[in-house]
C-alpha cells in the first residue's frame, strides 16, 4: 500500500494545492461547498481521471498517446449502436475493439520504431472520421427504455455519484497493477531506460502493447461513461478529452521522458483541475474560459517541470 | 549521427544540389508534380464536375490555405520539433485582429501589421518555450487551448464582417485565370525553398533538426532557429487568416475548424522527415495539393466527411511508416 501511495514530496505538495484551494474557493465562490457540486466534481474526476490515467500509461513507458479522444467517440458510438440489441454487448465490443486496437498500435511502435506521438495523431484523424463513419448525420443516442442507466449514473449519494465510483475504483485497480504486476513494474523499467529495460530481459513489446491497449481501454472507458451520463455520442463531442488528459496526467507530475508516475498524484492533479473549473463555471464565466484554464494550468505546469528538471540537472552535476 | 557535416545535410536537400546533366536533373524536379497532374487528369476524365473551372479554382484556392498554412508548420517540422498543434488557433487570432482592425476603420495594411505583429509575439513565445527544451505538440496544444479561449471570449463569440471588404481582391481574385491565394502560395514555397537551400540560416535549420547536439557544437544558434521556425509557421498561420477574411469577408470562431489536421495530415503525406533535418519544403505543397484534391475528387463522388478523414488519417498513417521503414533499412 506503501508503493502505491508512495508519499514523496510532489505528493504533499499536491495535497497542500488541494487543501487550500478547497479553502479559498468555498470562502470565496457561491454555492461552492455543497454536496451537490461536490458529487458533480467527484463525477468529473472520474472521467478525465480515467483518461488521465490512460495517457499517464503511454507517458510512463515513455510514449505519448494523442488519440484518445477519438479512441473514446468511436467507442460511445459503438458502444450506443449496439445498446438497441444490448448495451452489455455494445460495451464490450467497443471495449475490445479498443483494446485490439491499441495493441496493435503499440506492437507497430515497437517493431517500426515510429514516433509515438506523430504515428497517434494520424489515428487521431483517421478515428473521428471513423467516429463520423459510425453516426454520419446525427449522434447516436441511447434508446429511451436505457434512460434510467443514465440516471443511475449519476443520482448524487452524498458527494458522490455512481459514474464517479466507477471511474475511481477503475483508475485505482489500474494504479494498483502497475505498481504490484510484473508488467506494470516492466513499464516503469522501459520507460526509465529503454536499453537496460531490454538487456535485462523485458519485452517492450509487449510493454507497448499493454500501455496503448490500455490507454485505449480507459479513454474508450470514460468515452462510454459520458456517452451513458448524456444518452448521446457523437464524432466530435469529446475533443476536450485529449487536452484534459494531458493536463491531469502533467499536473500529476507524469514526466513526458517517461518512467515515473504515480496513479495518487494522477487523481490529485484531476482534483486541482476540477476544482479550479467548477470555481470558474459557478463564477458564470463563459465556456470558453475553461479551455484557457486547462490551457493555462498545463503550460505551466510544463513550465514548472522544467524549472525543476533544470535545477536538478544543476545540482547533479555540482554534486 | 554524430560525425554529420553541414556538406551532409546539404548533398541531402534535393534543391540544393547542382543541376547537373540538364535534361534528367529538370525531370527530378518536375518528378513532385506528375502524380498530382496524373491524379488531375484521371479525374478530370473520370469524375463528373472534377475538370470545370470554378471547382479546379475552389480546389486550388482550398489547396494554397493548407499549403501556406503547411510550408510555415514545416519550418518547425524541419528544425526537428515536429509540428504544432495550435495552427488553427493562430489562423483565427489573426482573422480577428484583422477583421476587428479593418472594421475599427484602420487602413488594412495597418491591419495586417497588427496582425503579423501578434504572429510574431505569439509564435516568438511557443518557439521560446520549446527551445527551452518543452515537448512541442503538447506545449502549442495548451498554448492553442489558451489562445482560442482568450480570443472567443474577447470576441464575444461574434462574427465579424466586413463591408466594404478592402483586401477581397486578395483572398478571392484572380490574376490571369489564376487565384491570388495560389500566386502567394506559389511565391512562398519558392522563397522558403530557397531560403532553405540558399541561405545560412536555412542550411543552419535543417542541421538543427538533423543533429541539433552537433548543430549546438558547431556553433549553430539552434535555441534561436527553433524560435524563428515557430515565429514563421505563426506568420504563415496569420497569413491564413488574413487571406482567407479577404475570401469570405467574415472572422469567425469556426472558420478554420480542421485547418490543424489538414496541416499535419500534408506533411505527413508530402514525405517530410518527421524527425526533421531534411529541407524539402515542396513536400508540404506537395502534401496540401494531393489531400485536397483526393477530398474534392471523394467530395465529387459522395463520399461523406467521415470516410475522407479516415483515409486521411489512414494515408498519413501509411506514408509515415513506409518512411520510418526505409530509413530503419537504409539509414
Amino acid at each position: 500500500m506503501t508503493r502505491l501511495l508512495d508519499l514523496d514530496a510532489g505528493f504533499k505538495v499536491r495535497l497542500a494545492v488541494c487543501a487550500v484551494l478547497l479553502v479559498v474557493l468555498s470562502a470565496t465562490v457561491p454555492g461552492f461547498a455543497t454536496i451537490s457540486n461536490a458529487a458533480s466534481i467527484t463525477e468529473n474526476i472520474g472521467l478525465i481521471a480515467l483518461v488521465g490515467t490512460g495517457i499517464m500509461l503511454t507517458m510512463v513507458v515513455g510514449q505519448l498517446d494523442l488519440a484518445v479522444a477519438s479512441v473514446a467517440a468511436v467507442a460511445a458510438i459503438m458502444a450506443l449502436s449496439l445498446a438497441e440489441t444490448s448495451l452489455t454487448l455494445g460495451i464490450v465490443v467497443a471495449l475490445l475493439t479498443a483494446g485490439l486496437y491499441g495493441a496493435v498500435i503499440g506492437y507497430v511502435i515497437d517493431r517500426t520504431g515510429v514516433n509515438s506521438l506523430v504515428l497517434t495523431v494520424c489515428m487521431l484523424i483517421a478515428l473521428r472520421g471513423l467516429a463520423l463513419v459510425l453516426a454520419p448525420k446525427r449522434p447516436a443516442i441511447l434508446p429511451g427504455d436505457l434512460f434510467h442507466i443514465s440516471d443511475a449514473l449519476v443520482i448524487p449519494w452524498g458527494p458522490v455519484t455512481l459514474l464517479g465510483i466507477i471511474g475511481f475504483a477503475i483508475v485505482l485497480a489500474v494504479g494498483w497493477l502497475m505498481r504490484n504486476s510484473k508488467l506494470g513494474l516492466s513499464m516503469y523499467a522501459v520507460g526509465g531506460n529503454v536499453e537496460r529495460a531490454r538487456g535485462s530481459g523485458v519485452s517492450t513489446t509487449r510493454v507497448y502493447m499493454a500501455a496503448f491497449a490500455g490507454s485505449a481501454m480507459l479513454g474508450a472507458t470514460a468515452g462510454i461513461l459520458a456517452a451513458l451520463r448524456s444518452g448521446s455520442a457523437s464524432g466530435i463531442g469529446f475533443d476536450g478529452f485529449l487536452l484534459a488528459g494531458i493536463t491531469v496526467a502533467v499536473v500529476g507530475g507524469v514526466p513526458l521522458e517517461g518512467g515515473r508516475g504515480t496513479i495518487v498524484n494522477v487523481l490529485l492533479g484531476a482534483l486541482i483541475i476540477r476544482l479550479i473549473s467548477s470555481a470558474v463555471a459557478l463564477g458564470g464565466i463563459p465556456g470558453s474560459f475553461e479551455s484557457i484554464v486547462t490551457g493555462a494550468i498545463l503550460l505551466a505546469m510544463l513550465l514548472l517541470d522544467y524549472q525543476l528538471r533544470r535545477k536538478g540537472r544543476t545540482r547533479h552535476a555540482h554534486a | 549521427m554524430a560525425d554529420l557535416s553541414v556538406n551532409d545535410v546539404a548533398a541531402r536537400q534535393g534543391s540544393a544540389q547542382p543541376a547537373k546533366g540538364g535534361g534528367r536533373a529538370w525531370l527530378r524536379r518536375a518528378a513532385p508534380f506528375l502524380p498530382i497532374l496524373a491524379l488531375a487528369g484521371v479525374a478530370a476524365l473520370t469524375v463528373d464536375g472534377f475538370g470545370t473551372a470554378p471547382n479546379l479554382i475552389a480546389v486550388v484556392q482550398a489547396s494554397a490555405i493548407t499549403g501556406i498554412a503547411a510550408i510555415g508548420t514545416a519550418a518547425i517540422t524541419i528544425s526537428g520539433k515536429f509540428v504544432s498543434l495550435a495552427i488553427e488557433q493562430q489562423a483565427v487570432t489573426a482573422a480577428y485582429i484583422f477583421a476587428a482592425a479593418v472594421s475599427a476603420g484602420q487602413p488594412a495594411l495597418v491591419a495586417v501589421l497588427l496582425a503579423f505583429a501578434a504572429a510574431v509575439l505569439l509564435g516568438g513565445a511557443q518557439g521560446y518555450l520549446v527551445s527551452r527544451g518543452l515537448n512541442p505538440i503538447v506545449t502549442t496544444l495548451a498554448f492553442g487551448s489558451v489562445l482560442f479561449g482568450s480570443v472567443v471570449m474577447l470576441a464575444d463569440n461574434r462574427t465579424i464582417t466586413l463591408s466594404p471588404n478592402p483586401i477581397a481582391w486578395l483572398g478571392g481574385g484572380t490574376t490571369f485565370g489564376i487565384p491570388n491565394q495560389a500566386i502567394v502560395f506559389a511565391v512562398l514555397l519558392v522563397l522558403g525553398s530557397l531560403f532553405l537551400s540558399r541561405t545560412k540560416l536555412g542550411r543552419q535549420m535543417v542541421l538543427t533538426g538533423a543533429n541539433a547536439r552537433a548543430a549546438d557544437l558547431v556553433g549553430v544558434p539552434t535555441r534561436r532557429i527553433v524560435v524563428f521556425a515557430f515565429v514563421a509557421a505563426a506568420l504563415a498561420a496569420a497569413l491564413v487568416g488574413i487571406l482567407v477574411v479577404g475570401q469570405v469577408s467574415q472572422a469567425k470562431s469556426d472558420m478554420f475548424r480542421g485547418l490543424t489536421i489538414d496541416v499535419v495530415a500534408a506533411i505527413l503525406v508530402g514525405g517530410i522527415a518527421i524527425q526533421g533535418g531534411e529541407g524539402q519544403l515542396w513536400r508540404a505543397g506537395f502534401g496540401a495539393i494531393v489531400l485536397t484534391m483526393l477530398g474534392n475528387i471523394m467530395l465529387l463522388l459522395g463520399i461523406d466527411a467521415g470516410v475522407r478523414d479516415l483515409i486521411k488519417g489512414l494515408l498519413a498513417g501509411g506514408v509515415l511508416l513506409s518512411m520510418t521503414l526505409l530509413k530503419a533499412r537504409n539509414p
